[in-house]
Formats: C-alpha cells, sequence, structure tokens
C-alpha cells in the first residue's frame, strides 16, 4: 500500500526546499511566496519503504480564500494523506504557526517542521522543539534543509508519525470551546471539530454543504448553537 | 480610562494599537485572520499616505493592506507614555 506524506504551510516557509531535499528533485525554488500553485509528487526511500511526498501550494489557512488554497484544502481534506508535514518558518513562528491550529483539527499525524533556523538564531531566537511538541501535541522537528540540518530527525519523526497511524489516529485537537461544543453535534462527520470551526468562520462552502445534508430539523438544531452564541468578530 | 476605536486608516505612522473588531464579510475576516490580523493582536503602522495601501507591522511582518481592508479594521490606539 501506498504511503502519502503531504507538504503544507504558509507561503515561503521551505515546503518545496523540503520537497526537493527528500526527493532529490530539482523543482523550481523561489524567494517569494507563492510560488507553488499546483500540487507536486515525488519519491523518497526511507529504510527501503517508498514513501510519496506531495509539495502542496503555500496556504495562510485551511479556508480556501484563493484557487491555490483551495487544491490544498481539497487535497487534504479529499485525498487524506497518512500523514501532514506543517512547515512554519522559524523566523516567523507567530504568524505561520496558524496553519498547525487548521490542521490540529483533523484527526490525521501531524509533523511540525520549523524550517530556518538558521535565520532565527541569527535573530537571537531558539526553537525551543520539545516545548513546541508538548504544547502542540504533534512531533516537531527543527530543519535548516539547505545545510542537512534535522534531516535526521525529520526522517525519525515521519516513521514515527506512520507507525502511530497504523494503530490510532492521533486525537484532533481545538483551541476553540464553542468548536468543540458544535463538533459535538456533527459527529457523524468525517472531521467533526474541523468543520465547526469553518462553520463558526462562516465558511459558505461548509456552510452550504452541511445545510443540504442534514434534515431540516437537525441543520436547525446545529444552527441555534453556533448563531445564538457567536459574535464573530 | 476612555478607549476610543478608531479605524486602521486613521493612525498615523509610528502608532501603535490594538485590534478590537474587524467588521467585514467572512472571506476578508477570515483571510484577514489567516494572515495574524485576530482580535487582542498589537498591529504599529508602518506607511500611511492618507490614500492608497496602508503598511503595519503585525506578528513580526510587514504586511500592506488595501485600503477598504484596513477601513474595517477597528483598533485601540495604545498611548505611548514617556519614561515608561
Amino acid at each position: 500500500m501506498k504511503t502519502v506524506i503531504a507538504l503544507a504551510g504558509q507561503p515561503n516557509t521551505g515546503k518545496s526546499t523540503l520537497f526537493n531535499v527528500l526527493t532529490g528533485s530539482r523543482q523550481h525554488v523561489g524567494n517569494w511566496p507563492g510560488k507553488t500553485v499546483e500540487k507536486k509528487t515525488g519519491f523518497f526511500t526511507h529504510k527501503g519503504r517508498i514513501l510519496e511526498i506531495i509539495d502542496l501550494p503555500g496556504s495562510y489557512s485551511l479556508s480556501a480564500n484563493s484557487p491555490e488554497e483551495k487544491i490544498t484544502r481539497d487535497y487534504i481534506l479529499e485525498e487524506k494523506p497518512d500523514c501532514i508535514v506543517v512547515t512554519v518558518d522559524g523566523s516567523q513562528m507567530e504568524r505561520t504557526l496558524f496553519m498547525l491550529a487548521e490542521v490540529c483539527q483533523l484527526p490525521v499525524p501531524v509533523i511540525l517542521a520549523v524550517t530556518m533556523v538558521d535565520i532565527a538564531a541569527g535573530l537571537g531566537e531558539e526553537i525551543i522543539t520539545d516545548k513546541l511538541a508538548e504544547m502542540s501535541g504533534v512531533d516537531v522537528v527543527a530543519l535548516n534543509v539547505t545545510k542537512g540540518y534535522g534531516l535526521d530527525e525529520f526522517h525519525h519523526a515521519v516513521e514515527h508519525c506512520l507507525a502511530a497511524s497504523s494503530e490510532n489516529k492521533r486525537q484532533s485537537v481545538s483551541f476553540h470551546p464553542l468548536a468543540r461544543e458544535l463538533g459535538a453535534e456533527l459527529d457523524d462527520l468525517q472531521y467533526p471539530l474541523w468543520s465547526s470551526g469553518k462553520l463558526l468562520e462562516g465558511d459558505s462552502d461548509i456552510l452550504n454543504t452541511l445545510s443540504a445534508r442534514y434534515p431540516s430539523e437537525k441543520w436547525q438544531k446545529i444552527e441555534q448553537v453556533f448563531k445564538a452564541k457567536v459574535r464573530l468578530h | 480610562m476612555q478607549q476610543t476605536i478608531h479605524s486602521l486608516v486613521d493612525l498615523s505612522p509610528d502608532n501603535t494599537a490594538i485590534i478590537s473588531a474587524i467588521q467585514a464579510d467572512s472571506h476578508t475576516v477570515s483571510r484577514l485572520h489567516s494572515t495574524g490580523f485576530s482580535k487582542e493582536t498589537e498591529i504599529r503602522v508602518i506607511q500611511n499616505f492618507g490614500s492608497g495601501p496602508i503598511i503595519v507591522f503585525v506578528r513580526g511582518t510587514e504586511i500592506a493592506l488595501g485600503r477598504r481592508e484596513a477601513e474595517k479594521i477597528l483598533v485601540v490606539p495604545i498611548e505611548k507614555k514617556e519614561g515608561k
């Protein structure tokens, strides 16, 4: 059975660089965000096992706010990769971690790859991977891909993640109490927490899908939960 | 202390403020959220010519915003107290 790893993360956080190093490919890497506008597939072997890796277009969220973001969202939700690697820029952690908060809501094994740790170090910032792992509940590796730093740890994390995914799925996590409450109403869905988060955001795709999916009585109940309590902005 | 709410476009360069609300459609809100503009976030104006896009510093990054989007971001300016 083929094993698929997807690279997701905000634009210009090092997905394509990591992809190239892993696969030995020479996909063009630009020093500007938004270079990858379609997904690319490659392969690499680890301990005799062939792994497929997908380089997804950079995306700020799983909200499908642009065509490239839609590619990423549809891929992650529909193709169900065995493991998602979320890249964040080590020198821009606060801004780029948003994607992790989204992906954490899906019951899929996740690795957080903190890239550009050399630049972060230059700014006097140290990435404490243990602490990040403890707080986020996912495997964390620090990488400086071009120098080859952290690649062994990365392979190890992939191995760990895939082993875990075959035993028991990672619990999805939401940082929003209302999303957790609403998620309980949507427990027949594949991604209850993520879907409830999107309902709270007012995501029109999800609103339309779910209102068509549920019988009107049930939908009214769901609507009550999120409309009554949400002061969105 | 009285807190006055302004639109982001009313701030001058070097003014710092806290985002209190984003009054826009859900699509715009979602896009702004994902790029780091969320409630309670500190934001500093880098450039604002009074028309055209404005440049702000938010969560470690400079971001240019269209004026129409920036208008929808409501902020409470932070008073800079001397000697503090």
